[in-house]
């Protein structure tokens, strides 16, 4: 009898710690996101994003739609590198071929996951050139054990 | 016993002609056929959500590789209709005659038709290298991304470009949970890997791809031996593509900013000498005038004469005074005006 209660206890506070793991694994990510208007705009944004040894994952997307004018977006990572970057240009028209859109909206989109990325400050930085449009920016992170690890590579491919 | 050996030899050697005749007409029918198919043309085929994606795909002109990921109207140079099948193409035969980089892409029906994805399942366009004679073909494989893998066929500098992809893509499909060492000691192999490949691949835009792929600004500090030992290796190219790269290296650029200073010397020095001759022969005009207005009315009448030519019978005759007056006035003016002769009254300053 003591046995059995003696295990139960065992099993009760094996459950416990179990769960509290699992809760403090959940608890481990942050999801943030900017949302930047751009009216005829020249002057450069910046949107900092501080990673910390809490994380192990960060997952960047940034959604562009811009209907005049020109925008780089660049991501910098913290030792100054640029780990990706893109121009969208509106105003334009097709040169060739049918049904062209002329002067029309013009998107771009950029998504980038880092595993263990560098400590440190992330940039995106939003260089416009009298830019009339929108920028979301979507930040996660997370710290994510070797089994969720597996389980994201496995979705994604 | 000869004659007949003679004669089956000529049988023999007959056969072995009509033979060669046979494989040649064949050989030349089939390379007819494969002319035909050898018509310039970008083919593809892709499988899209057609709830999702609009049937189109747009082909861009990349005009060098620091645009890689700019996209706007004035880029997309031809568009094409994916057919239920999923099959599109492109004509080629209004492409340039020498090799560039080019995009296919493909818009969402939500979104409009300059539209770019970087990464993600939803990462929506490729690079080719095209001119208006190649035939390249594209596949693409259906799965959880809308563009998994691509295989090429035809134009032989795509199959260079998607060995590179892959190497590229090695670092994000590697699977591995080990310290920031070991991922910095894989980076800095696949980095290694993409050089080699710039180093030894004798296409200039495959080349200078690798390299832009590889970690350029790292580079240039690290080792930029190699650059250098490139650069001579392509002295050559005269494509956007090698002069904007030419420009990016930090050492070129500041060769042209010092030839920039060098010429802006120049000028300035040249812009000096030109401005002090002008001062010089603007005050030297200003003397000979103040040095002029210093005759008196009857000497001025006389410098005229003289820078006309007269003699000084003549110069007596129209001024009614005696000879020596005449050469009592010529002294006077050559004090005055600090000249000597005849010749240099005439090549005195016009103004006067």
């Amino acid at each position: 009898m003591k046995k059995s209660i003696k295990n139960t206890i065992s099993l009760v506070a094996v459950l416990f710690a179990f769960s509290s793991f699992c809760f403090a694994q959940e608890e481990l990510s942050l999801a943030r996101s900017w949302s930047l208007s751009f009216d005829n705009e020249s002057e450069k944004a910046e949107v900092k994003v501080k990673m910390t040894d809490e994380y192990n994952y960060m997952k960047f997307i940034v959604n562009s739609s811009f209907t005049k004018g020109k925008m780089l977006v660049e991501l910098i990572d913290p030792n100054g590198k640029k780990q990706g970057n893109f121009t969208v240009k509106a105003d334009g028209e097709i040169k060739k071929g049918k049904n062209t859109n002329s002067k029309s909206r013009v998107a771009g989109n950029m998504q980038k996951a880092f595993k263990h990325p560098l400590i440190g400050t992330w940039i995106i930085r939003a260089i416009p050139s009298s830019a009339t449009g929108e920028l979301q920016i979507n930040v996660q992170q997370q710290f994510l054990p070797k089994i969720d690890y597996v389980e994201i590579k496995d979705s994604q491919e | 016993m000869l004659k007949s050996k003679i004669l089956r030899n000529k049988k023999f050697f007959g056969v072995l002609l009509l033979f060669g005749l046979s494989v040649l007409v064949i050989a030349q029918t089939d390379s007819m056929q494969s002319d035909s198919s050898h018509q310039p043309v970008i083919r593809g085929h892709i499988e899209l959500d057609s709830s999702l994606w609009s049937p189109v795909a747009y082909l861009s002109i990349i005009p060098d590789f620091t645009q890689t990921y700019y996209i706007s109207y004035e880029t997309i140079i031809e568009r094409a209709d994916i057919d239920d099948n999923g099959d599109f193409s492109f004509q080629t035969d209004f492409l340039s005659g020498e090799d560039h980089f080019y995009r296919i892409h493909f818009s969402k029906k939500d979104d409009p038709p300059a539209s770019l994805t970087i990464g993600g399942k939803e990462e929506n366009h490729f690079f080719l290298i095209a001119n208006n004679r190649s035939v390249v073909e594209i596949v693409t494989e259906p799965g959880y991304n809308l563009i998994n893998h691509l295989s090429f066929s035809g134009y032989s500098p795509n199959h260079a470009l998607q060995e590179i992809n892959e190497i590229v893509s090695f670092l994000d499909t590697l699977d591995y949970y080990g310290s920031n060492l070991n991922r910095q000691f894989i980076s800095g192999a696949v980095n290694e890997k993409l050089l080699q490949y710039a180093d030894t691949c004798i296409h200039p835009l495959v080349s200078l791809y690798a390299l832009y792929k590889s970690n350029l600004d790292q580079g240039f500090q690290d080792n930029p031996e190699f650059y250098k030992r490139y650069l001579r290796k392509w002295k050559h190219e005269q494509s956007d593509y090698f002069s904007v790269f030419k420009a990016q290296i930090p050492w070129e650029s500041s060769n042209n900013k010092s030839v920039l200073i060098i010429l802006l010397f120049i000028t300035i020095i040249t812009i000096s000498i030109v401005s002090f001759s002008i001062y010089i022969f603007k005050s030297r005009r200003k003397t000979n005038n103040s040095l002029y207005t210093s005759l008196t009315v009857q000497e001025r009448k006389i410098f005229s004469l003289l820078k006309e030519g007269k003699s000084n019978k003549e110069i007596s005759e129209l001024c009614s005074i005696s000879l020596s007056t005449v050469k009592s006035h010529i002294n006077n003016i050559y004090t005055k005006l600090d000249i000597s002769s005849r010749k240099e009254v005439m090549d005195y300053m016009e103004s006067t």
